[in-house]
């Protein structure tokens, strides 16, 4: 590989595939970036889409508009690094949110897996990313993501509409 | 959960002995699974919940470990000659574990024998509520666990302490009110029974007329002299909690300001202690009187006839039993109403705020639409509320009519069977309709006491939430220090997932003047904010003279420190108010002094009303250059030992920059100085450098020092040159 300086690249040029240790690697026509980070720039609004590809020391070398722009096995990696860059359980389900004593105790199916957690006030634990997304802090600070409320089940829909 | 640390009795190094047990909550296929990562002596390894060993690495195997950051959590990787493996992940809540564990899990894989173990490392539990074991976060949210309804009304219940004697008072005149309430229906049925028959005698009932109406004029002052008593409680009271709930805001550290929309308070002062005052004033008085009422009317129902009174009651624990099911459902009706007037009024906050940059970009029609979703909310959870009780009016004066039916028939029957007479029939039905006005009151008032304990709650969320950054209990006076600071090993990040500052490490002898140098981000301004104790470090501490600042009250620091920031807040009084702002009984000529070493005193005198010339919200009507200088003197008025200036001549001309140099130079002579600024011209007087990168210090000297060190400084300084070169040919092109 030449030892090219790093320039910005066309997400079309871009390889993703990880190392001998397991490490999220680049390369770009002929030029090897080494270890890169990939940074989701919307990680709610656009989860998938304008990726940052950036060298361990922070540069960017691509701005990925798109995963799928890539080819099917850096997609693949790609993919698996931001689900592990991105620890935030989505919720899929609103089993119930209710009150007890001073506390809220939802109960809910994520991404994660089914899930019981408590916050102390839902109106400073549950933040608007836009109209349909939100974020929900448990008491402990893990937070917890609904992409779009509007495509939960109606029993979801109903315990949200209770309280929100 | 968390990180605990056990020293074994024999540290020899006994293979197996464990020392260090971290929590592991999402397991490899990214699911929540509650793992442990083990480490003893030899090896170190993830144990799932019942004890069985999942992975594990012999010590000997191990090159390096590798923690990595994530959003949301992180994971630790562990390299062996082949390859590098991810051991643990887990959530937010652990990361802070993890982090102080790394340097001794480097230490264990590098050194032979675990000999010195010496450190007591920090327990996450240490965080955690005392009684309920689960975390509390500080400056975030208040750990209210076991802190239910009743603890609340404990709380509130504090307030009425001081007015126990009033409210005996009061209580005194309740009894009597009721009581005289209770006269005139029995009156009645005396001059029905006893009167109006043809042996009646005129006389009696003349004194009977004159008795009702003495007992009704009787239970009218009571009235009044009981609801201007509430008043009187109630409005001091109200006094006093929105006292307790501004003095809270003001004593909160900046984190808690940090997390919220500030605007949200101004309404939550106003609104909650209003809430809060209508019931205490209206609404207990109603509470008790109905209450007393009640039972006294049941003692004179059963009195007149307990058979159709048990008749009566027996509805009665239906209703109750709907009352328990309704009250949940209205509760959490109240505060999704609540939640969406806290938004309505984030959103007017916001906009009038931002005004002047909703104007500039002509975005009215935005922030309308905004705000009429807003609005559109609030108006639906106002017809969800206000419809539970439509019904509820009609229906219950359709119970209480066919009550009253029933008690005519059954008790006509009575009457006929002479069992009871007319005057006892009347007397008893009037009885039961006053009876009906209580229970009708306690049906309704579930909405009210709901919106009240609501309100209660959030009163006390304010009040109680934990301080994060206060004086400990054996905190320090300082007098006059030297001026000496020291930062040792700090690290800090205002989100758990996210360090901004990494092991930072310097002194800045008395006197000196530092600047801060670095880009954007580089944490410059959090390490002043630190130094000022906004926030405290999440490792290492930091030293002035010799003595840990969270060893030293925060009043008695933050006076010994003068900030002037790139944007100055001014309040809206006069500009001899703002100066003297740190030193309220500065005199009229200490206050011409500090304007004249701040090189403000001209233009001060250059207003039509000099020192009294108001500066309106924000200080709005002086120009950036200005307030800045305002800002100088308030700092020289100060006399503080340590400086700090942070961009203080970013946002002004380069005329008036001169004079905001020249200020500073007088201020800063003798003084401590940390200086922030992008333009690095204004540091080249600075006796050091420090120049930042992404959380560290990566150089440190004199202006040519770091210049000869062609390091990240001589770049800084030639990408100035180069922006400069490139202005100044601009202005050749246009000139």
């Amino acid at each position: 590989m030449n030892s090219l300086p790093p320039n910005r690249h066309k997400s079309g040029k871009i390889l993703l595939l990880r190392n001998r240790e397991g490490i999220l690697e680049a390369e770009a026509a002929d030029y090897s970036h080494g270890p890169v980070q990939l940074i989701c720039t919307f990680p709610f609004s656009y989860p998938e889409q304008f990726i940052s590809v950036r060298t361990s020391d922070g540069e960017e070398i691509a701005l990925l508009p798109n995963l799928l722009s890539l080819d099917s096995f850096s997609q693949i990696e790609a993919r698996l690094e931001l689900d592990r860059r991105y620890m935030i359980p989505r919720i899929s389900r609103i089993i119930s949110i209710r009150r007890k004593k001073n506390q809220w105790i939802w109960i809910v199916n994520t991404t994660y897996g089914d899930v019981t957690f408590w916050m102390d006030h839902l109106h400073e634990n549950v933040s608007e990313i836009n109209e349909c997304c939100f974020i929900v802090t448990d008491r402990e600070g893990r937070r917890y993501e609904i992409p779009d409320i509007g495509t939960l089940d109606p029993h979801s829909r109903s315990e949200w509409n209770k309280v929100k | 959960m968390g990180i605990h640390k056990e020293r074994n009795s024999n540290v020899s190094g006994v293979a197996g002995s464990e020392w260090l047990v971290l929590t592991a909550d999402v397991n490899q296929q990214l699911i929540f699974e509650l793992l442990q990562l083990r480490v003893c002596d030899s090896k170190i390894g993830i144990y799932d919940s019942a004890g069985r060993v999942q992975r594990s690495y012999a010590r000997q195997d191990i090159q390096s470990l590798l923690l990595r950051e994530a959003v949301g959590g992180g994971s630790l990787h562990v390299t062996t000659n082949s390859q590098t493996i991810e051991i643990a992940r887990f959530t937010t809540p652990h990361m802070e574990a993890y982090r102080k564990a790394m340097p001794e899990l480097e230490h264990w894989i590098h050194s032979t024998w675990l000999t010195d173990w010496d450190q007591p490392s920090h327990d996450a539990d240490e965080d955690k509520c005392p009684k309920c074991g689960k975390v509390a976060r500080l400056g975030v949210l208040p750990c209210t666990h076991g802190k239910g309804k009743y603890t609340v009304l404990q709380h509130m219940s504090r307030y009425f302490k001081p007015y126990r004697h009033l409210m005996l008072y009061m209580a005194g005149l309740l009894i009597l009110s009721v009581l005289f309430d209770m006269v005139p229906p029995y009156m009645t049925k005396m001059i029905i029974d006893d009167i109006a028959t043809p042996a009646g005698n005129h006389k009696v009932l003349l004194w009977l007329i004159s008795g009702l109406a003495v007992a009704q004029i009787v239970a009218t002052g009571l009235q009044m002299s009981r609801g201007y008593l509430g008043i009187r409680m109630g409005g001091k009271l109200t006094g006093d909690i929105r006292r307790d709930m501004f003095h809270a805001l003001m004593d909160q550290s900046i984190r808690f300001f940090d997390k919220r929309q500030v605007s949200q308070f101004i309404g939550r002062i106003h609104h909650d202690t209003d809430e809060v005052k209508h019931f205490l004033t209206d609404g207990l008085i109603q509470l008790l009187t109905q209450l007393l009422t009640a039972v006294f009317i049941l003692a004179m129902l059963f009195h007149l006839n307990w058979k159709l009174t048990a008749i009566i009651l027996t509805p009665v624990p239906v209703l109750m039993l709907g009352m328990l099911w309704l009250w949940p459902k209205v509760r959490t009706l109240w505060y999704a109403q609540w939640q969406s007037s806290i938004i309505i009024q984030n959103v007017i906050g916001e906009a009038l705020q931002g005004i002047r940059v909703i104007k500039a970009f002509a975005q009215e029609k935005t922030e309308k639409t905004r705000f009429n979703i807003a609005n559109d909310k609030m108006v639906q959870r106002t017809v969800s509320i206000q419809s539970m009780w439509l019904a509820m009016t009609p229906l219950f004066s359709l119970f209480t009519s066919l009550c009253g039916i029933l008690i005519w028939y059954l008790g006509g029957r009575t009457v006929l069977s002479g069992e009871m007479t007319i005057g006892t029939l009347s007397a008893y039905t009037a009885y039961l309709m006053m009876f009906f006005g209580p229970v009708k009151w306690f049906a309704q008032s579930i909405s009210w006491v709901n919106d009240a304990m609501g309100a209660s709650e959030r009163i006390m969320e304010v009040i109680l939430a934990p301080v994060e950054i206060k004086d400990l209990p054996d905190a320090q006076p300082l007098k006059m220090p030297e001026g000496e600071i020291r930062f040792e090993d700090i690290s800090y990040g205002y989100e758990k997932d996210r360090q901004i500052l990494h092991d930072i490490q310097c002194t800045i002898a008395p006197g000196e003047m530092v600047g801060l140098v670095g880009h954007s981000g580089a944490g410059k301004s959090t390490l002043i904010h630190l130094l000022c104790r906004f926030y405290d470090p999440d490792a290492g501490q930091i030293l002035l003279d010799g003595q840990d600042i969270r060893q030293i009250r925060q009043e008695d620091l933050r006076k010994h420190i003068g900030v002037v920031l790139q944007e100055t807040f001014l309040f809206d009084g006069s500009i001899a108010q703002n100066i003297a702002y740190g030193c309220p009984d500065a005199s009229a000529e200490q206050i011409i002094e500090a304007a004249v070493i701040a090189n403000a005193h001209d233009f001060i005198c250059r207003l039509p009303d000099s020192y009294d010339t108001k500066v309106g919200e924000r200080g709005h009507r002086l120009s950036g250059g200005e307030k800045q200088r305002v800002a100088i003197a308030r700092a020289v008025l100060l006399n503080p030992r340590i400086l700090i200036l942070d961009e203080a001549t970013a946002s002004v001309d380069t005329q008036t920059e001169a004079l905001i140099q020249e200020a500073l130079n007088r201020l800063i002579k003798g003084r401590t100085t940390i200086a922030i600024a992008h333009r690095l011209s204004t540091l080249r007087s600075a006796d050091r450098l420090i120049v930042m990168e992404r959380g560290r210090i990566v150089e440190t000297g004199s202006h040519f020092e770091l210049l000869q060190r062609r390091g990240l400084y001589h770049k800084l300084v030639e990408s100035q040159k180069q922006k400069q070169d490139q202005d100044q040919s601009v202005e050749v092109h246009i000139g």
